[in-house]
């Protein structure tokens, strides 16, 4: 099985134990980092980050983020020593997000309907969601999921150049 | 490294402290050239589109943990912490050896007449410290002359016809016309306005033992993977090494100037790589850091003699920070416009840059805008169009080759209250004061970027644009090409320099960055900042050929 599957198969059976206080930080570090080769993000991270990314770029005839490889890439840029001033941002931000999926729908970000999880992102870009804090983080991910989804290859993220095909970019 | 002296000591390497590097140690002083950044070279670049100064984090610096900056519209609120490449409002200017010519765009303009008489041309602007320069483009137009064939500037002499007189024709010729040039060309000929390319410290032929531009994609916040782009670490900096009497030392931090009992400039305190601190002793401290890092230098330099800060006797530094309002407008056109080919500026106009109708104060340049690459592109979005989701990925597939942006820099009215002063909180890596930033635009600096806009929409419309859109505009906050805030002036009371950039209250002090700018003038600044400098620099030279600065400590 390979890494995009997996996901896809616990994000949708949904059998992680999601809360960062329920799940420990040295339990993460064993069960998802060997398994996923993720350097800073842990499993819960992966997932919600991809769904994030996700609708920040969707899939269509072409990939969305997921796909491209974008989660891959954020993680490279917070485990390289710069990304050590990014790092808060996404831990904070990203379970900002669930916090507010989990009190509107009781739910995981990941496991929420389409819709539900645009309405929840356009209230972070708003502000509205999570005031200030959040929506700096959001604006954060849009900027490094362009990049990973638009940027050279070599960064880990869109992968085989689909996206520059996709625009007809020589690159 | 024990402490020892030197003739002169410079602090940056980017336009303004490279070529006062390269003039002093030809004359045969010797110099030490400290910079806060690395020394990249062109090595470190490889066609990558994220190893780029719009990068989050920006890929040549300043480095995220060690430079915190605090800013505030106006000094009626707290200033917040802003760190580069996390607010846009901290700017992007690259701390490296080279400084911001290092991933530059390159754009090489000389003033027009108006814009070292601004005050004399638009009178009293209320609201604003606008003022005429202590010298005029006739005192500059030798030292212009001079660093445009340093450099190899490439442009067509003649071919604007608002340009001032020049005495020599351009060291190569302009950079050739890209298809978004040619549509511009055509459309403003429609128009009546007058085409003409512009110029640009870029190689476009063999030139002092460098190449040519390649015409790649990857120009404006991106090292030049061929060295044709003219920055001071690709010219001057190498010339000045090259005499034998300039060290470069990269990735020292100087914070403080060190100064006698007699109140003169003594030397330097620095921390270098390994974060040990130094002493180093000059006759004379050339300070060009910045208009941001210039006033905080010489703010935490304060000392008995200078209370206030170091050459501060007027309270002039740091005010008058001041930069251009970027005034940009984009087109979507029906037909595929191939836009690949580098570095993509190759038409522009000057007839809204003190128009003589008198339609604007100031106004600016136009321009057919750099590549636009892919990531670029995606932040570039009609403002009722969505920032991410399906639709703006759909816009991205549709109109990524079919899309022109035209760029200008629009003057900015110089006010007193704009300022860089220090942070009573927040200090920086090495414990010292970080700078605070106190920055918002009047209403007519709007005024004068929506007066260009409308130009730049008419344009595209004319060119057959289908759908346009301006750039945001009006949140403040200084960039690249800051300037302004330790001003020239012949009135020490009123400024923070002489006509030759030398301080007022201290003789062996020199500012040569665009600190010393009076008004910003509607172009892109480098030029007029490396002219300014030769001519300081030619000053000091003569000066110390007839004895004056030497002495001090022995080394």
């Amino acid at each position: 099985m390979d890494r995009r599957h997996f996901l896809k198969d616990i994000a949708v059976s949904g059998t992680v134990v999601w809360s960062p206080l329920k799940l420990g930080a040295s339990q993460t570090t064993a069960v998802s980092r060997p398994t996923l080769g993720y350097r800073f993000f842990t499993l819960e991270q992966v997932v919600t980050a991809g769904a994030v990314c996700e609708q920040i770029v969707p899939p269509d005839d072409y990939p969305g983020a997921k796909q491209a490889g974008v989660v891959q890439f954020i993680d490279g840029v917070l485990a390289r020593p710069i990304g050590r001033f990014y790092r808060m941002h996404y831990q904070q931000g990203l379970s900002m997000i669930n916090n507010v999926s989990s009190r509107r729908h009781g739910k995981n970000f990941a496991l929420l309907r389409w819709e539900d999880q645009t309405s929840i992102l356009r209230d972070f870009e708003s502000g509205v969601g999570a005031g200030p804090v959040g929506k700096k983080f959001f604006l954060l991910i849009v900027r490094h999921t362009m990049e990973g989804y638009y940027g050279d290859p070599s960064h880990g993220g869109n992968r085989k150049g689909l996206s520059w095909k996709m625009i007809n970019f020589g690159g | 490294m024990a402490n020892r002296k030197v003739n002169a000591v410079i602090v940056g390497s980017g336009a303004g402290g490279g070529v006062v590097a390269k003039e002093l140690a030809e004359a045969g002083m010797s110099v030490v050239l400290l910079e806060r950044g690395k020394h990249y070279t062109m090595a470190d670049f490889n066609h990558d589109e994220l190893k780029s100064q719009y990068s989050v984090p920006p890929a040549y610096g300043p480095s995220v943990f060690a430079n915190p900056r605090t800013f505030r519209y106006t000094d009626r609120e707290k200033a917040r912490i802003v760190y580069p490449g996390v607010d846009d409002i901290y700017g992007k200017t690259d701390a490296a050896v080279g400084g911001g010519t290092l991933a530059y765009g390159a754009a090489c303009w000389r003033y027009k007449c108006e814009d070292f008489r601004m005050k004399s041309t638009y009178g009293t602007i209320v609201g604003s410290s606008l003022e005429d320069w202590p010298i005029s483009y006739d005192d500059l137009e030798p030292y212009y002359e001079k660093i445009e064939y340093v450099l190899g500037v490439s442009g067509l002499a003649g071919a604007d016809p608002f340009a001032e007189p020049r005495k020599k024709p351009y060291p190569v010729p302009p950079l050739p016309i890209n298809p978004t040039g040619e549509i511009v060309r055509d459309a403003g000929r429609r128009l009546g306005w007058h085409p003409f390319p512009p110029p640009f410290a870029i190689l476009t032929a063999p030139y002092h033992g460098r190449i040519a531009c390649v015409q790649c994609s990857w120009c404006l916040a991106y090292i030049c993977e061929v060295g044709a782009k003219s920055g001071t670490e690709m010219t001057v900096i190498p010339a000045a090494i090259k005499t034998g009497h300039c060290q470069l030392h990269d990735q020292c931090f100087v914070t403080r100037i060190l100064t006698d009992e007699k109140g003169r400039a003594t030397g330097v305190q620095y921390f270098d790589r390994e974060k040990r601190g130094h002493e180093l002793y000059a006759d004379l401290v050339v300070v060009a850091c910045s208009a941001t890092e210039t006033p905080r230098l010489l703010l935490n330099s304060a000392s008995r003699l200078h209370p206030r800060g170091l050459g501060n006797s007027s309270d002039q530094v740091g005010r008058n920070l001041n930069d251009h309002t970027g005034a940009d407008a984009f087109g979507i056109f029906e037909q595929e416009i191939p836009h690949e080919k580098g570095p993509g500026p190759s038409i522009a106009f000057n007839d809204w840059n003190h128009p003589r109708g008198g339609e604007v104060i100031g106004g600016g340049y136009i321009y057919n805008y750099y590549c636009t690459l892919p990531i670029e592109f995606a932040g570039n979005r009609p403002p009722e169009e969505p920032r991410w989701g399906k639709q703006h990925k759909e816009f991205q597939r549709c109109w990524f080759r079919h899309f022109i942006h035209l760029g200008s820099n629009c003057q900015a009215m110089p006010q007193e209250r704009n300022r860089v002063d220090l942070d009573p909180r927040i200090r920086d890596a090495w414990g010292t004061p970080v700078a605070r930033i106190t920055h918002s635009w009047l209403p007519l600096d709007l005024v004068i970027a929506n007066f260009v806009m409308d130009k730049e929409e008419m344009l595209l419309k004319e060119a057959g644009a289908i759908r346009t859109w301006r750039g945001r505009n009006g949140r403040g906050g200084v960039g690249d090409h800051q300037n302004g805030s330790c001003r020239m002036g012949n009135d020490p009371k009123a400024s923070v320099v002489n006509a030759f950039s030398q301080s007022h209250d201290v003789d062996n002090l020199f500012i040569t960055d665009g600190s010393v700018m009076v008004t910003d003038g509607g172009f892109n600044p480098s030029l007029t900042i490396q002219a300014l400098a030769g001519r300081t620099a030619d000053y000091i030279t003569k000066q110390w050929k007839g004895g004056a600065w030497r002495g001090g400590k022995p080394s």
